[in-house]
């Protein structure tokens, strides 16, 4: 996918800001940029922040949370400035890491209760509340269990627990899926649904799992080497994204010349088969007669959504850990 | 909260209310000090954590307080004034240690956890910055120093208030004492978390953080105090290099600020002439006199008088260790990685 269509869709954006950034650069002591002059809006919904590792995503993240400072420019998130008002700003917040963050020596319940006491809500509030979200991510039963004990799905159910008990505005979720089994994942993924429909809450998810962040999220922001690849709703991009797949025996490459000069653009994708972009219509007709004019055996003729990543150009899936949306 | 309407209660099945917002207060950066802060307190003592992390807290508190308690007690059943096994400020000298154990054991409980499960992310993540997180760490530690500081006192006090004859004039006399006591208590409790935390924080692993802290606090007073004793005249000022002696030294001249210099000039320190070669039994018999003089008066001194340093030296030096504490910590955190 070409990358025309980037600088145009940040001004889609509804004007409700949940987080506004201005230029935001982020330069290491080593030299390395994380973010480079990063200006985007978010507005309140479930968003996923998509790109490779190391495209800048933890640390926007960071920043975001103020455990970061930029080295230039501004960010707003919730309308409040996010390098000189943190600790206001972080009592509405919550975060969970992509790492683990929790002790061992300590029960569920009683760790829950302490982040939302450090969050700034009142004993008795606290202790209500970290009871009320040990049991909606589904531990009420094995709060009181040191979480040293616990399986790594019930841990990231614990890290999820504590970035809400505190029933912040907006939820920043690094790579909530990492090391989750298959389940763990559907699991997880259904509570981050459930807290950005049900709850009410805005979700910030930083993933370099398309195929998981398509299914949760509003709007994407694909960002690259700390630049903004492109923020659009989801819809938009699964409405441009389908994609017509061919597979034909015989001369690949002058059937894919042949339906290039019917207007139908084609390319002959790693796999061998031929992706064609469908731009409304229905091209089906066009396609059997081009290979039949072509002298090409038909094989399989399929509507297909295009995989995210070949929009983003980063390489294709590598195979078989089921996260992407494919054909 | 969970609410159920009569009609749920009688089904007796767990409905899912759904999600719940909260409307109540929000107490903020100061909240969530204060909540880190009593955290903190509580986890020095191993409250709020299995039996295991209370084992050493418990056992060292005690050893502290049965010392007191024993004296309180022979006071009360021999009658006051017969038995003082300790002064106020004898105590705190034969219980420094304790609390060098104390900080070894529970300043890596306080802070190394933290780090090694990164738990600091989610500290950070909160409504508070980076040198609250030192505030509250430090003062949690400094507190429960305090308390433990204090408690024997109490105990000594109490003991000599109720086997005195007229506890009234007991309590009285008393009086003077107390701002001391308590001054005492504070510089110890300062000091030691202090530089008790600048090392646990520098250090990732919980058995190397005890290990450092040993180092610094009993290994060093270990190396230091028969150094003293034996060269007074060349090793004095390596006292300074311990902070439990530095806290003994500030201890000596908060009670009496006479004690901290030996009774002696200091000629007493230095090495006693060697007899003349072909010496009469006379001359021998006077130079071993001599000898056994100064070293049964160095046995009568504490440490302190011996090295005979000025109070204001340990003051300082208390001055120096704090502000280095200080800036370890302050930069250690500015700049941790989450």
């Amino acid at each position: 996918m070409e990358s025309d269509t980037i600088q145009g869709e940040t001004s889609y954006l509804a004007t409700v800001s949940l987080l506004s950034t201005f230029e935001l650069t982020k330069r290491y002591p080593g030299g390395v940029t994380a973010l480079d002059g990063l200006t985007l809006e978010i507005e309140p919904g479930v968003t996923g922040l998509v790109g490779a590792n190391g495209a800048g995503k933890s640390t926007f993240l960071k920043i975001m949370l103020g455990l970061l400072e930029p080295t230039s420019g501004s960010l707003t998130v919730l309308g409040i400035d996010a390098t000189l008002r943190g600790p206001e700003l972080r009592q509405y917040l919550g975060y969970i890491p992509e790492f683990d963050c929790l002790p061992p020596d300590q029960p569920a319940a009683d760790f829950v209760t302490h982040m939302a006491r450090v969050s700034g809500l009142p004993p008795v509030a606290a202790r209500e509340r970290a009871a009320e979200m040990l049991r909606h991510v589904g531990l009420y039963d094995e709060r009181y269990r040191q979480i040293g004990g616990y399986s790594t799905g019930m841990k990231q159910r614990v890290k999820l627990a504590q970035a809400l008990v505190h029933d912040p505005r907006l939820l920043l979720l690094d790579e909530p899926t990492n090391g989750l089994d298959p389940a763990g994942r559907t699991d997880m993924l259904e509570l981050i649904r459930r807290t950005g429909t049900e709850f009410g809450i805005s979700v910030i998810v930083a993933s370099h799992l398309l195929g998981e962040i398509e299914q949760v999220c509003d709007f994407l922001v694909a960002i690259e080497a700390g630049k903004l690849l492109r923020a659009a709703p989801i819809a938009s991009f699964t409405r441009e994204t389908e994609l017509l797949v061919v597979e034909v025996i015989g001369d690949a490459a002058a059937f894919v010349g042949a339906l290039g000069a019917r207007g139908l653009p084609a390319r002959v994708s790693p796999d061998g088969s031929i992706a064609i972009e469908i731009d409304g219509g229905s091209p089906f007709d066009t396609v059997r007669d081009t290979a039949a004019e072509s002298g090409v055996g038909l094989l399989r003729l399929g509507r297909r959504r295009h995989r995210l990543e070949d929009m983003f150009g980063a390489p294709p899936a590598r195979g078989s850990d089921g996260t992407h949306v494919g054909a | 909260m969970v609410r159920m309407s009569a009609l749920d209660a009688r089904a007796g099945a767990i409905y899912d209310i759904g999600y719940q917002h909260y409307d109540g207060k929000r107490l903020g950066r100061a909240g969530a000090v204060r909540a880190l802060y009593a955290h903190g307190l509580r986890t020095v003592f191993g409250l709020g954590r299995g039996v295991r992390a209370k084992i050493a807290p418990v056992a060292l508190v005690a050893f502290v307080i049965v010392p007191a308690v024993i004296q309180a007690a022979l006071a009360g059943l021999l009658g006051g004034g017969q038995i003082q096994l300790f002064t106020h400020e004898g105590y705190f000298r034969t219980t420094v240690w304790i609390f060098g154990l104390f900080c070894a054991f529970q300043t890596p409980e306080l802070v190394t956890g933290d780090q090694q499960h990164r738990v600091l992310a989610l500290y950070f993540s909160r409504a508070l910055r980076r040198p609250d997180y030192v505030l509250a760490r430090v003062g949690a530690l400094t507190t429960a120093l305090f308390i433990v500081g204090l408690l024997p006192h109490i105990v000594l006090m109490f003991g000599q208030y109720f086997s005195a004859a007229d506890t009234l004039k007991a309590m009285k006399d008393s009086v003077p004492q107390l701002p001391r006591i308590v001054a005492a208590a504070l510089v110890i409790a300062v000091l030691l978390s202090m530089v008790s935390l600048a090392i646990a924080s520098v250090i990732r692993r919980r058995p190397f953080a005890t290990a450092a802290i040993l180092g610094a606090l009993m290994v060093a007073s270990a190396f230091v105090t028969p150094l003293v004793i034996t060269r007074p005249d060349k090793m004095r000022y390596l006292v300074l290099a311990s902070p439990l002696m530095v806290g003994d030294g500030v201890t000596t001249w908060i009670f009496d600020t006479t004690k901290v210099r030996a009774p002696v000039d200091s000629a007493f320190f230095a090495p006693v002439a060697p007899p003349p070669a072909h010496a009469d039994s006379a001359t021998m018999a006077r130079h071993r006199a001599e000898v056994r003089r100064r070293s049964r008066g160095r046995e009568r001194m504490t440490v302190i008088q011996i090295a005979n340093l000025p109070g204001s030296l340990y003051l300082g030096t208390t001055a120096l260790l704090l502000i280095v504490s200080a800036g370890v910590l302050t930069l250690r955190y500015r700049h941790i990685e989450t």
